[in-house]
């Protein structure tokens, strides 16, 4: 389990730091869409019990792995599309306005 | 050029403590004992308290239903939402009609895909799957659809009315499932504790209220994100 | 009694059925929309004048037991966030029924789930579910900034989705980290849980929350979508953000601070100081930034982020004095900006434009709503014996009791420079020469009669709330005691 936590920390911050300096939105779309996928790597890593199988209880166990991250993993994943899908849907809507992607040009475009 | 270096340099810096912070974290609560608390009673009461099996539909449909419903609102709000944005003149993709040789094939494979989606529902509470796998899978159908066949075959059919009003129907159908909860004596989205039926692990027919739950998500999620994709790819 | 769930149901089910109604019949949707927000509203009034007998009330879904459920509970800090819906969400549902004239159904349905969103979060006791709730309101609230589908609603949409997305994203690993540390998910197993955690563990966490939350009530530096967010959307949608939206999730980090980590941790780790130095921060950046704004909505949007640094500095006291004195501005603030909002867009009927230079002279068209205008900013300046006086007294008493002198000096130095921005405002309306359009509806006769009862009801309990503000304090009486003692908050589900 902890051996992933560095990749998860890496992951955020690339995320963040495309969110901050990119300047066309698909990217921008991009890096947030990276760091929630981090965020669902982390709630599978926690769940993990080594030996663990899975929470389906039809057959005699040792260990189970813990189903309550899987479940809210299932929540953030739907969220997450949604939010996407509001986000790619006003990207549209702006590219049809401004003709262009770039978040510093249509600042300077609307004045 | 000398602006937009020190501006990456300090989102750099920034993010790099942001990483280091997040790191000592994780570390510092990973692996504690106490913290299987509610796993351990999900695990050790679950079969006998809902009679399901699959312990993930368990937890979804009956003792943290009340996210479940969040998330339907979630879902029934974007596809509105992206419907509201791209109205029909917004026309945003191109023509992408294939062959008939891959309309055939795909018209050979689409019943399979049904009964995929449709076990996946039904069976939702004895092995992987539910609502949700159920429903993306309806989507994933329809997607196909205007793929292959293009866009004006799928809205002769369905278009983002009609599936609309499915959309509400499952929603207002899960809405329902949740009052039964309160008639039988319970509280909102009451399912096993107030004795609906619960029947034996294993059984098709068991888990309270279950399945039909399953089947009013499915409906939702899976119109919910074909709309989603008929609004993002309209064509004039 | 099922009635806190009910007031998440009606609206659920009016969101649901407001699309059959759309497909089936139109004219049906007005009456639904106006009697589900009447029936919240009545419920919501049982619990604020029963709260002697209900409260605290707890319910849990699903009928399991009380460590196990998803928990509602309704206390009496709940009623701080119940005394501003109540109110404010009806009269914006009036005001909105002349305002919204394209996709109707489409403005109600995102209108309903805000309320959803709003009531699931203050009542909820479940971190997941909070995390489910905040993505509700943020959704509905990206999509009425870009209803208006405008250039600027479109781009202040897109910023205020990326912050509020990044913003989502900390407060999802803050409670995923929370339940790696503790365990469970269940807002009162939590506290006790959480004491075993080493220190900068803690304040990290504090730190991913703040950032979760804070983007969403606009916290200087993270408040950069508000301004452009307010300036296109319908004036229905500024009332409910500077009312409920803003204070809703102010209201969730407080819970989550002082009920998770406890009163001392806060003051013996210097948070509670960081956090009055970024109320006093925010409230001199919002006065300072409110002077140089010609446009009337950004000013507006402003002067919110100044009155949130307000609220904070209250907060932050952590005395029960500097707690009551915070909810009470909470409320008062959400009224007074209400009542502005609903007027500005009566004033705009008649100017065309929510320019400053614009809206010169318009006292001799509009002398009654200027009027309500002008009473209600001289409110936010603090001039008794309107109701703003009276906030403003309480937070300085509390200030000073607490033995912070430097933030009472820092409220009365930002009282004086919101009066430069108000009176600047008043004589302009009062004074200067019309340079406004001639051929728009003039007069309160130009008025309907659902665009001017939001603001003069507002006004009216603006001024009643001046004379007498022991009518608001002795509703929010008991807030502070389930908020300080954590005990209080626990005992509601496990123990006697």
């Amino acid at each position: 389990m902890v051996l992933v936590f560095p990749a998860i920390a890496v992951l955020i911050s690339m995320g963040i730091y495309a969110v901050l300096t990119q300047k066309n939105m698909i990217r921008i779309i991009i890096g947030i869409s990276i760091v929630e996928s981090a965020i669902i790597l982390l709630l599978g890593a926690i769940a993990y019990i080594p030996e663990g199988v899975a929470p389906i209880l039809d057959q005699p166990y040792d260990t189970v792995v813990d189903p309550l991250p899987q479940a809210l993993g299932l929540t953030a994943v739907v969220i997450n599309a949604s939010t996407t899908a509001i986000m790619l849907a006003l990207v549209i809507k702006l590219y049809n306005r401004y003709q262009t992607l770039d978040i510093h040009e249509i600042r300077k475009l609307r004045g | 050029m000398k602006k937009i270096n020190f501006d990456k340099v300090f989102s750099f810096i920034l993010v790099s403590l942001l990483g280091l912070f997040i790191l000592r974290v994780l570390y510092s609560v990973a692996g504690e004992e106490a913290a299987r608390f509610t796993a351990d009673h999900y695990i050790n009461f679950g079969v006998e308290e809902t009679s399901a099996i699959n312990i993930v539909t368990a937890i979804l449909f009956d003792y943290r239903a009340f996210d479940t419903l969040g998330e339907a609102t979630v879902i029934f709000t974007a596809a509105s939402v992206v419907a509201l944005l791209l109205p029909r003149h917004e026309a945003s993709m191109l023509k992408t009609e294939f062959t008939p040789v891959v309309q055939q094939s795909i018209a050979f494979v689409l019943p399979f895909l049904w009964i995929i989606s449709i076990f996946l529902i039904a069976y939702g509470h004895l092995s992987p799957g539910g609502g949700f796998s159920g429903g993306v899978i309806i989507s994933a159908i329809s997607i196909l659809i205007i793929f292959t066949y293009g866009y004006r075959y799928m809205t002769r059919r369905f278009n983002v009315k009609k599936l609309s009003l499915i959309e509400d129907i499952g929603a207002l159908a899960f809405l329902t499932i949740g009052l039964a909860g309160i008639i039988a004596g319970g509280t909102f989205l009451a399912n096993s504790q107030v004795g609906i039926y619960p029947g034996t692990p294993g059984e098709l027919l068991s888990g309270g209220l279950m399945p039909l739950s399953n089947f009013a998500v499915a409906a939702k999620v899976g119109t919910g994100l074909s709309v989603i994709f008929l609004s993002l790819a309209r064509e004039d | 009694m099922h009635l806190p769930i009910l007031l998440i149901i009606i609206p659920l089910f009016t969101v649901f059925s407001l699309g059959l109604f759309a497909f089936f019949s139109k004219k049906y949707i007005i009456p639904l929309v106006l009697t589900s927000s009447l029936l919240s509203t009545v419920i919501i009034f049982f619990f604020i004048f029963n709260r002697e007998t209900k409260l605290p009330f707890s319910y849990n879904l699903g009928s399991w037991q009380p460590d196990l459920a998803i928990n509602i509970i309704v206390d009496h800090y709940t009623l701080v966030i119940f005394a501003a819906m109540g109110l404010i969400t009806l009269l914006s549902v009036i005001y909105s029924l002349t305002e919204i004239t394209r996709n109707k159904a489409k403005f109600y349905l995102l209108l309903n789930v805000l309320f959803v969103g709003t009531a699931g979060m203050v009542m909820t006791a479940d971190l997941f579910n909070l995390y489910v709730f905040f993505e509700i309101t943020s959704i509905s609230s990206y999509a009425l900034v870009a209803y208006n589908d405008k250039d600027i609603s479109l781009e202040a949409a897109f910023k205020y989705l990326m912050l509020g997305t990044v913003s989502a994203v900390f407060l999802l690993l803050a409670i995923i980290l929370t339940y790696m540390a503790t365990g469970t998910l269940n807002m009162v197993l939590i506290p006790e849980r959480l004491g075993n955690l080493p220190v900068l563990t803690r304040q990290i966490l504090i730190a991913f929350y703040l950032i979760g939350l804070g983007v969403k009530f606009a916290i200087v530096p993270l408040h950069t979508w508000l301004p452009d967010a307010y300036v296109g959307v319908p004036i229905t949608y500024n009332v409910l953000s500077s009312a409920l939206i803003i204070k809703t999730q102010f209201f969730v980090l407080m819970r989550i601070l002082y009920i998770f980590f406890g009163l001392n941790f806060l003051q013996n780790n210097m948070i509670s100081t960081i956090l009055l130095v970024w109320g006093i921060f925010s409230m001199l950046f919002g006065h300072a930034a409110a002077f140089q704004q010609n446009n009337l909505k950004r000013l507006l949007g402003y002067s919110t982020i100044a009155q949130m640094g307000y609220v904070i500095i209250a907060f932050s006291l952590g005395t029960p004095a500097g707690i009551l004195a915070g909810s009470f501005h909470m409320i008062n603030h959400g009224i007074m900006k209400g009542a502005i909002f609903f007027a500005a867009g009566n004033l705009h009927k008649a100017a065309g434009s929510y320019q400053l230079d614009k809206m010169q002279g318009m006292a001799d068209i509009m002398p009654k709503t200027s009027l309500i205008f002008v009473l209600i900013l001289l409110s936010m300046v603090g001039i008794p014996p309107l109701s703003g006086f009276a906030s403003k007294w309480l937070i300085l008493e509390a200030s000073l009791e607490a033995g912070y002198l430097l933030p009472a000096f820092m409220i009365i130095l930002g009282s004086f420079l919101s009066l430069g921005y108000y009176l600047s405002i008043i004589i302009n309306i009062y004074t200067g020469e019309k340079n406004f359009s001639d051929n728009l509806p003039v007069g309160v006769a130009g008025l309907k009669i659902n665009e001017i009862i939001p603001a003069a009801v507002l006004t009216a309990v603006c001024i009643v709330l001046g004379f007498y503000p022991a009518v608001l304090t002795g509703l929010i009486a008991r807030a502070p005691e389930f908020l300080l003692q954590q005990l209080n908050f626990i005992n509601i589900i496990i123990g006697g």
